[in-house]
């Protein structure tokens, strides 16, 4: 009998589709009949000592004229640039993943088929005032101009933001009511004159508040349908959707053998089994530590000073390469790439000359090969770099590196090391689902979740079967047991079984109360309903067998 | 010897003892008298005893909160944690915990102002019309506790916003 084991890693693919619009809190475009599709939120909360600080990925493909964002606060907020790499290695690094275990018993024709040798593939993918003006202060951050407002009266507010170039889209009138008070105020966002919306990066607030609060309200006017929530929680203790369910799905329901790739659905179904369908799934809780040296890691980013000091353009864009900008994901087997606010900065001052654009050099090739293209292509073919003569001002592009890339990627690293846990949540919400805010806190009694995931297989190979077409039996993390006609088909399950395994709250201590558990009955139904496994196959091992023992008898 | 050491042992991890940073003993009892803190609520910008009823005041973000101060009579001392834990009388369900860290000046020191989060309440926790006890333990930053102070109130949802407040303050 032959056994072999093949760790077949499947990443959940939570595809936030693509996306016109994405942040938190309200986008304002500038026609309001026009809607804008806000397809999505991340946000990372850290709270300490009454202070919440929100990282928030600010997604954006329309014109730069057109972007603007309110965002209701309960104190008037400090406002710092933020990193979008905080968000691509918080995404690889605590993104659930299913694996299947999978072993072969007996004499499978192919040692690796098809779909259970994927290797793990593409991850998730989430002044002064006077008495009249609401205004408290207005500056600019980056590439942002933005405004501190009183909330005290729409009327005013509104007022002030149209006659600054704000504009309010249709449905806010009626959405922004809660938000208005005595003592709270709005945070308005626009891009500077002469940005583009590729210049958009993550903002970070401090703002007073013992827990953090999503305003999904007032972003049900620019939503669209299933919109994907994730939120990263930092603390001393797991953390917990404070006013909405917890819902843990129902492994059943995994496309375990091809990589998960049904894992959002499963979520929206999930989360639509819900009361009020206002729920949320713990995919990630357990040490912060696993963030840290990510994205500060010892001697990362060298010296702004020395490189400010780097007069020639291709020893200043080598030492980017060697300090640390490029995006980390890159820096393997593959040539690396810079960031791309980090490429956006550089490609300002040193473009690709237009004759090497014509020849095709791309924006990467160009930063890569810098030197080639300066010293040694330059000299052969002069004609490719008529009329490049950039202004390249070292200190000055070094500045705004240290600014927009450096700061915020130190700032952000800094987090894991200041709070030991870390709680990813997730959900959905359709916008007419939008009508409560939640809130999120902590409850230290509570599990680790682990964002692995793993199923057992059994391949029952017969003697002329293809492993992928021999029959197997799949058995669930949570223990559900499958018998497959072969091994690259799940299970079919009844239309009617539950995606939601568990439906529960979460206190601020002791352990879940349980709304629903269908763990039973899920049992029961598909106790007479599981594929059977295919006789012949069955009967070629017993054969097998029989042979076998009567050789060793005689 | 062996037998007095492993007593000794058994006798600290037996008991909940604290370090007196000032003193250097070690003991279990908090190092203010008792009444040295008072928890209070807040009325024109200024600290006032709590009262038996308080009135949810509304957050900017949609929520309504307990306004809290806290006073404190006769202690100087700096980088003061404030550990508040609130709780629903009845059942004792937990409904907001927090901290803040304040330098705190004699002779008479009032906090600032502590909105205590309220509402929204947890999933299934009414807390309009209840009665909630507040639990404050101050400690140094070396954990050793100065006190410990209680109040009780019963949370109202204002008038003119009360059904909105209701709606999230039933969990």
């Amino acid at each position: 009998m032959l056994h072999r084991v093949a760790l077949v890693a499947t990443l959940a693919a939570i595809s936030l589709v693509s996306r016109q619009a994405e942040a938190c809190g309200c986008f304002a475009p500038p026609d309001p009949t026009v809607p804008i599709v806000q397809a999505g939120e991340r946000i990372l909360f850290a709270v300490n000592n009454g202070v919440v600080t929100a990282h928030i990925q600010i997604q954006y493909a329309g014109e730069a004229k057109d972007f603007g964002w309110l965002l209701p606060l309960p104190s008037v907020p400090t406002l710092k640039l933020g990193t979008e790499e905080l968000f691509t290695t918080l995404i690889n690094t605590t993104q659930p993943r299913y694996f299947v275990q999978t072993t072969f018993k007996g004499s499978c024709g192919s040692p690796f088929p098809g779909p259970l040798a994927a290797s793990a593939g593409g991850g998730a993918e989430f002044d002064s005032s006077n008495g009249s003006s609401p205004l408290v202060t207005q500056a600019s951050i980056g590439p942002y101009d933005y405004a501190v407002l009183r909330a005290d009266s729409k009327t005013a507010m509104f007022d002030w933001l149209t006659a600054n170039h704000y504009f309010i889209p249709t449905g806010t009138d009626e959405t922004v009511g809660p938000y208005i008070h005595a003592g709270g105020y709005f945070l308005a966002l626009k891009l500077k004159s002469g940005q583009s919306a590729g210049d958009i990066q993550p903002v970070v607030l401090n703002y007073q508040s013992d827990l953090p609060m999503i305003p999904i309200i007032l972003t049900s006017v620019a939503a669209q349908p299933n919109m994907g929530i994730q939120v990263w929680m930092l603390g001393s203790a797991r953390a917990i959707p404070r006013n909405y369910n917890h819902v843990v799905i129902n492994d059943a329901q995994i496309d375990w053998v091809n990589r998960a790739q049904n894992y959002n659905d499963v979520v929206i179904r999930a989360i639509s089994e819900t009361p009020e369908k206002h729920a949320f799934i713990t995919e990630y809780a357990g040490t912060s530590s696993i963030m840290i040296d990510q994205l500060d890691r010892m001697g990362r980013f060298g010296s702004t000073s020395t490189l400010a000091a780097i007069t020639d353009p291709a020893s200043f864009v080598e030492y980017l390469f060697q300090n640390g900008y490029p995006t980390p994901s890159t820096t393997g087997f593959f040539a690396p790439t810079l960031t791309p606010l980090a490429k956006s900065l550089v490609l300002a001052q040193l473009p690709v000359p237009a004759g090497l654009k014509a020849q095709g050099t791309t924006e990467d090739n160009w930063l890569q090969n810098m030197r080639f293209f300066l010293e040694t292509d330059r000299v052969n073919n002069p004609s490719r770099y008529v009329g490049w003569t950039p202004t390249f001002d070292p200190a000055a592009l070094a500045a705004q590196l240290d600014e927009k890339v450096v700061r915020p990627a130190l700032e952000a690293g800094q987090l894991f090391r200041n709070f030991p846990k870390m709680t990813r949540l997730y959900t959905t919400l359709s916008p007419e689902d939008m009508n409560r805010d939640p809130v999120f806190s902590f409850n230290p009694s509570l599990p680790d979740v682990s964002r692995d995931h793993t199923a057992q297989m059994v391949v029952n190979c017969g003697l002329f079967t293809n492993s992928s077409d021999a029959p197997a039996t799949l058995t669930t993390e949570q223990g559900f047991t499958f018998s497959l006609k072969n091994s690259s088909t799940g299970p079919t399950l009844p239309p009617s079984s539950p995606n939601a395994l568990r439906i529960e709250t979460l206190g601020e201590e002791g352990a879940p109360t349980i709304l629903t558990d269908n763990t039973a009955s899920f049992s029961q139904k598909t106790g007479g309903s599981c594929s059977v496994g295919d006789p012949l196959s069955l009967g070629l091992i017993g054969l097998v067998g029989l042979l076998a023992r009567r050789r060793r008898q005689s | 010897m062996r037998f007095a050491w492993l007593t000794l042992v058994l006798a600290a991890c037996g008991t909940k003892m604290v370090p007196d940073d000032d003193a250097g003993v070690i003991t279990d009892r908090p190092l203010w008298a008792d009444g040295t803190m008072t928890i209070g609520s807040e009325l024109d910008g200024g600290y006032v005893p709590m009262p038996a009823e308080v009135e949810l005041h509304p957050g900017a973000q949609g929520g309504f909160h307990v306004p809290v101060r806290y006073e404190i009579a006769g202690k100087t001392e700096p980088d003061v944690i404030f550990e508040h834990q609130v709780r629903r009388a009845r059942d004792g369900v937990l409904v907001s915990r927090g901290s803040r860290t304040s330098d705190v000046t004699g002779p008479i020191w009032d906090s600032d102002l502590v909105v205590v989060f309220m509402c929204p309440t947890p999933l299934g926790v009414n807390v309009e019309g209840e009665e909630v006890n507040f639990v404050v333990n101050v400690k140094r930053s070396s954990g050793a506790l100065l006190t410990t102070s209680t109040a009780k109130t019963v949370l109202k949802c204002p008038a003119d916003n009360q059904s909105f407040c209701q709606s999230i303050c039933k969990g």
